[in-house]
């Protein structure tokens, strides 16, 4: 397995494992259960994730009677299947699979602290600057490059086309990659396998450290204004007590040197509780992207010219 | 502990086991690390391959579709785990380099550097180290290579870039384990070394003591022997050398006592000739103190003391001189004294030491004047004695005869001297005389030899000679002295002496000296032979013990007869030592020696003599044709039988038996042929007739018979008996033809009254004979009573 990817991705779950765990129920055995997709796991596996919370988890809660476990289903709708049953007491994932069960979930929500951003981050679309693109309308056709789990990435890339009256990514570009991570997605670009990529500001910070070539030949030309890209949070049922020694606990995870590695890997500081208001601008974002698809938009490219590049994309 | 630990010899052991063991360390280390550093470039390359081809495996799909992200990707992300790999670089033919760094990554263009180094491989070589074997510089990198093939065509070079800092710090790690751990087992060695060498550091230290003893001079310590190994030894040697040293210090402390309590002067010159040391004794000689020599030359000694042959003797310095001197003492008195000089040599080379001994002659000589005077007077001893003395040298050769000696030869005493002596032994006598001399003179051996010497008249006479070593005062051998005693009259009588015996030996008759006690004294040769014993034996025998006919109860009779007669002559027998008993005649001899009585008996064996005697008595009653009983005999027997019927009243028969026609067989076959058949008769009648029968030739052809115990029947009966057997008896004739048969006529005769006599028995059966033959022969006829 890609290590960078898994521990990014660890994070990542980590992430939503701490949004989650101050709603936990309280199970007969003291046991919160808490679940994710691995849309929101992104490069890493499904067991990978789980035998790696579960380990750090019980290393952070081994001195509270509570004990909290996480499992990652395969798709968004199986998770939301399971939280519909109740098998399990708390959810995270990213913006777009938290809010369509925030009314069922608690006040206290946690996400992940970024050094010098706060919980928020911001989404950047990234282009080779030798291509000379300086709008999002000059890459219709262009080859983009996508990594998985970018589902809140590509509301806000979908946003922006529709805003312009644009289609949707699918119609707009002629071919969509994927890639194991956004660094990878990056690359893509600076090696020219692709020509636009959308990924979280740290992340693009990230990849110019590891090659300061990447900031000289790739350039920003949309940068979005600050999000809370994922969350997690328990069940309302879960008494106060419950969630703030869950809350107290998790906080502490970056004070152990587990903790911080996992942390550092997606150049995260902390485990912290967000406000309604810190979650607003994303549940706006995302009100804005229901409301601009209901619109239906304005005529594509044709999809002779569509089905043309992902061929010749193929054929390479 | 430490300064106990590191001093002394196992301090000196210790510090030098420490350092060679270190440097032997550091030794093997050196070679240890040569072979890690191989051992790690191998494992380099192993890894290198292994690393190499699986990033290759990974990553060349991705690379076939130019997806350098992915690569990129997947290279950081293995190199985040795998902190020993430095970079990993795709280079390609144009020169574009994908450099990957663990926390970087970059393109480069243009450069061939690691294009080439995978390039320019042997086509056997897979790979290529770069700053392989610079192990110690642990901010470089060693580099693994391997070419990039897609579909079949060379895309590039893979390089991968191996931390050396990993290696370094593990073999750092190894090599301070190693260390601490050889430099820790050397001090735990060393202290248990010294822990275990207690005793043997002990025992060294009591020979130190011990050593220190002997060179503050008490030579009587001692040593264990038994400590270990060479120690013990050790202790051995020293407790030698202690022995030795006491033996040689007790010696020359003897030999001080000995130079200062001796009577002879020492006077010790170095080698420059002056007097360093004198002892006591030289007052005695010089009457003045040893300190007044001190530093004197030896001339100036010589000439003090009126030593004028010290000087020259002095020249000579290898040989031991002495000689006798008088020391002129201060006041002007001399002393006898031997000088005796004897060189010693120093330890430098050259001239050495020179001492210079006095002693003190008076004694001796006042000892060689008393000698010349004792033997003045041996001379004069000799010269009276009435025997012949000689005196010899050590060479063998007689330097001096007493005046007895010369008188007797007549000869000079210069003949004499020398081997003239020997001129007047008598020839006879020369040989075994000069063998015994000298013989015994080599042996230094006393002798005795009795020889003939000639006198001044030529007459030889015997002489015994007793020869004795002589040995002087020092235990020399320095000649031989001899004695000759004349014993010619004594020879004589020996002679005489045993002429008489060797007659005695020789004599025809055993001859005994026996004593009043019947004890045998001596006894001759032939007594000896006969009786089987040896003189030795014989003369531990009595007569009883020779002489079974003897009785001891008789034998003081027996000497009073001899005693009175002087002499006996009587028979007896002897008995030899084996058992055998001959008969003897014996004639006893009495006499009278120096008071004692002896009785001298000549003994001859008679056997001969005796059998001589019954073989005329047995011819007297045997006839001798028959064997029979002669006439004479058988009369005697017919008397004494015929007394013994009548006293016991028992039958007795008589028979007379004739040849029938016995002139004929002369006449017809010869005298041989009648004497053949009178034997053959007497041989039927003893085939017939009882041993109690007696059978008598009365005459010619004639022959009575008595028959004891049977009556006329009875008679009867062995008549006919007898004349049958006759009768069929065939006698074979020599000179061939029919064998000649004979027959005989039988008159018997019983005892019928005990008034019967022979004559009247004879008388009747004579004529019972008579009638036999008249009435046809062949037959028996009975007397009529």
């Amino acid at each position: 397995m890609n290590e960078k990817l898994m521990r990014s991705s660890v994070v990542s779950l980590f992430l939503l494992i701490a949004v989650a765990s101050p709603a936990l129920a309280e199970t007969a055995k003291n046991t919160i259960l808490m679940g994710g997709s691995t849309n929101g796991l992104r490069n890493t596996t499904q067991q990978d994730a789980e035998i790696t919370f579960n380990t750090l988890l019980d290393d952070a809660l081994k001195n509270s009677d509570l004990k909290l476990n996480i499992v990652v289903f395969p798709t968004t709708e199986e998770l939301y299947a399971a939280f519909d049953r109740g098998e399990i007491d708390g959810l995270f994932g990213s913006a777009v699979e938290y809010f369509p069960r925030e009314d069922e979930l608690g006040e206290d929500t946690m996400a992940l602290g970024f050094k010098g951003t706060g919980v928020k981050q911001r989404f950047v679309v990234v282009v080779r600057r030798a291509d000379g693109a300086a709008q999002i309308a000059a890459l219709k056709n262009k080859r983009i490059t996508l990594a998985r789990g970018q589902d809140i990435e590509a509301v806000f890339l979908n946003t922006l086309l529709l805003r312009q009256k644009l289609p949707e990514i699918p119609k707009f570009f002629s071919e969509v990659r994927d890639s194991k991570n956004p660094n990878v997605a990056l690359m893509d670009v600076f090696f020219a396998k692709s020509d636009v990529t959308i990924v979280r500001e740290n992340e693009f910070a990230t990849a110019t450290e590891l090659n300061p070539q990447l900031g000289k030949n790739l350039v920003i030309i949309e940068k979005s204004e600050p999000y809370v890209p994922a969350m997690g949070s328990v069940r309302k049922n879960l008494t106060k007590g419950k969630v703030t020694e869950l809350v107290n606990a998790l906080k502490k995870i970056y004070g152990t040197e587990t903790g911080k590695k996992v942390l550092s890997y997606s150049q995260a500081v902390s485990l912290e509780t967000i406000t309604r208001e810190d979650k607003q601008s994303i549940r706006d974002l995302v009100i804005e992207y229901r409301s601009l698809k209901a619109v239906p938009p304005p005529p594509a490219a044709s999809t002779a010219q569509a089905t043309k590049a992902r061929v010749r994309k193929n054929v390479q | 502990m430490f300064s106990r630990i590191f001093s002394g010899i196992f301090g000196h052991f210790f510090l030098r086991a420490f350092v060679i063991q270190s440097a032997l360390g550091f030794a093997i280390l050196a070679v240890v690390l040569s072979l890690f550093n191989f051992v790690s470039d191998r494992m380099a390359v192993e890894q290198g391959r292994t690393f190499a081809n699986s990033t290759l495996a990974a990553t060349i799909d991705a690379l076939y579709k130019n997806e350098y992200g992915n690569i990129v990707d997947y290279c950081m992300g293995i190199m985040k785990n795998t902190p020993n790999i430095d970079f990993i670089v795709y280079s390609n033919k144009n020169g574009t380099e994908l450099l990957i760094k663990p926390e970087r990554w970059s393109i480069e263009e243009k450069s061939l550097h690691y294009y080439r180094l995978g390039f320019e491989l042997p086509e056997w070589q897979a790979y290529a180290l770069e700053d392989a074997g610079r192990f110690f510089n642990p901010a470089s990198s060693f580099v693994f290579s391997r070419p990039i093939v897609i579909g079949g065509q060379q895309w590039g070079v893979l390089s991968v870039g191996f931390s050396k800092k990993a290696y370094f710090y593990s073999i750092l790690e190894f090599y301070f384990s190693v260390t601490a751990l050889g430099i820790a087992a050397g001090l735990i060695s060393l202290y248990l070394f010294f822990i275990s060498t207690r005793r043997i550091r002990s025992q060294l230290a009591d020979l130190e003591g011990i050593a220190r003893k002997l060179s503050e001079g008490q030579l009587t310590v001692h040593a264990k022997e038994s400590s270990i190994g060479e120690v013990g030894l050790l202790g051995t040697s020293i407790n030698a050398m202690s022995r030795a040293l006491k033996e040689k210090s007790d010696r020359l402390e003897q030999l001080v006592r000995v130079v200062e309590q001796t009577d002879d002067a020492f006077v010790l010159f170095d080698d420059t000739r002056h007097v360093i040391f004198t002892n006591d004794a030289l007052v005695k000689f010089t009457g003045r103190p040893g300190s007044f020599f001190m530093g004197m030359t030896l001339t100036e000694f010589g000439h003090l003391l009126n030593l004028s042959e010290l000087e020259r003797m002095s020249q000579d310095q290898l040989v031991t001189q002495c000689c006798d001197v008088a020391v002129t003492k201060m006041d002007q008195s001399t002393v006898d004294a031997e000088l005796r000089l004897e060189s010693i040599s120093s330890d430098k080379a050259g001239i050495g030491y020179l001492l210079v001994v006095l002693s003190d002659i008076t004694d001796r000589k006042l000892a060689e004047i008393s000698l010349q005077e004792s033997e003045k007077r041996f001379r004069s001893l000799a010269n009276a004695a009435p025997t012949l003395i000689w005196v010899a040298g050590a060479d063998k050769l007689c330097s001096w005869f007493n005046n007895t000696w010369v008188s007797y030869t007549g000869r000079s005493l210069e003949q004499e001297i020398g081997n003239g002596w020997t001129e007047g032994i008598h020839p006879d006598d020369f040989t075994r005389c000069l063998e015994t001399y000298t013989s015994s003179f080599d042996a230094r051996l006393p002798f005795s030899m009795e020889y003939r010497l000639r006198n001044h008249q030529g007459e030889y006479r015997w002489f015994i000679e007793v020869g004795r070593p002589r040995i002087d005062e020092n235990g020399n051998f320095v000649g031989y002295i001899g004695m000759l005693t004349d014993i010619n009259d004594r020879k004589m009588m020996e002679q005489t002496m045993r002429l008489a015996q060797f007659s005695l030996d020789n004599a025809d008759e055993e001859i005994f000296w026996i004593n009043s006690e019947a004890r045998i004294l001596d006894a001759n040769s032939l007594a000896c032979k006969a009786l089987g014993y040896s003189k030795e034996e014989l003369v531990r025998l009595s007569v009883a013990d020779i002489d079974p006919v003897f009785l001891s109860e008789n034998w003081a009779d027996h000497w009073q007869e001899l005693k009175e007669k002087g002499s006996l002559r009587f028979e007896s027998a002897h008995r030899t030592r084996d058992g055998r008993v001959y008969p003897t005649e014996i004639l006893a001899n009495y006499f009278e020696y120096e008071g004692h009585e002896y009785n001298c008996a000549f003994v001859r064996d008679i056997t001969e003599h005796k059998q001589l005697e019954e073989d005329l008595k047995r011819q007297a009653h045997i006839d001798f044709l028959t064997g029979l009983c002669s006439r004479g005999h058988f009369m005697e027997q017919s008397e004494v039988e015929l007394s013994r019927a009548i006293r016991y009243q028992s039958p007795f028969s008589l028979l007379m038996m004739d040849v029938d026609f016995f002139k004929q067989v002369n006449d017809t076959h010869g005298h041989k042929v009648g004497d053949y058949v009178l034997k053959k008769l007497a041989e039927i009648c003893r085939s017939i007739l009882r041993d109690v029968d007696v059978i008598g030739r009365i005459g010619g052809e004639e022959f009575a018979i008595l028959l004891p115990e049977t009556d006329k029947d009875e008679a009867i009966d062995v008549a006919e008996r007898l004349r049958g057997a006759v009768a069929n008896e065939k006698v074979p004739l020599s000179a061939g033809g029919l064998p000649l048969h004979f027959t005989v006529s039988i008159g018997l005769v019983s005892l019928a009254s005990k008034d019967d006599n022979m004559d009247v028995l004879f008388n009747l059966a004579d004529k019972a004979l008579y009638e036999a033959k008249n009435s046809g022969r062949n037959r028996v006829c009975v007397a009529e009573q």
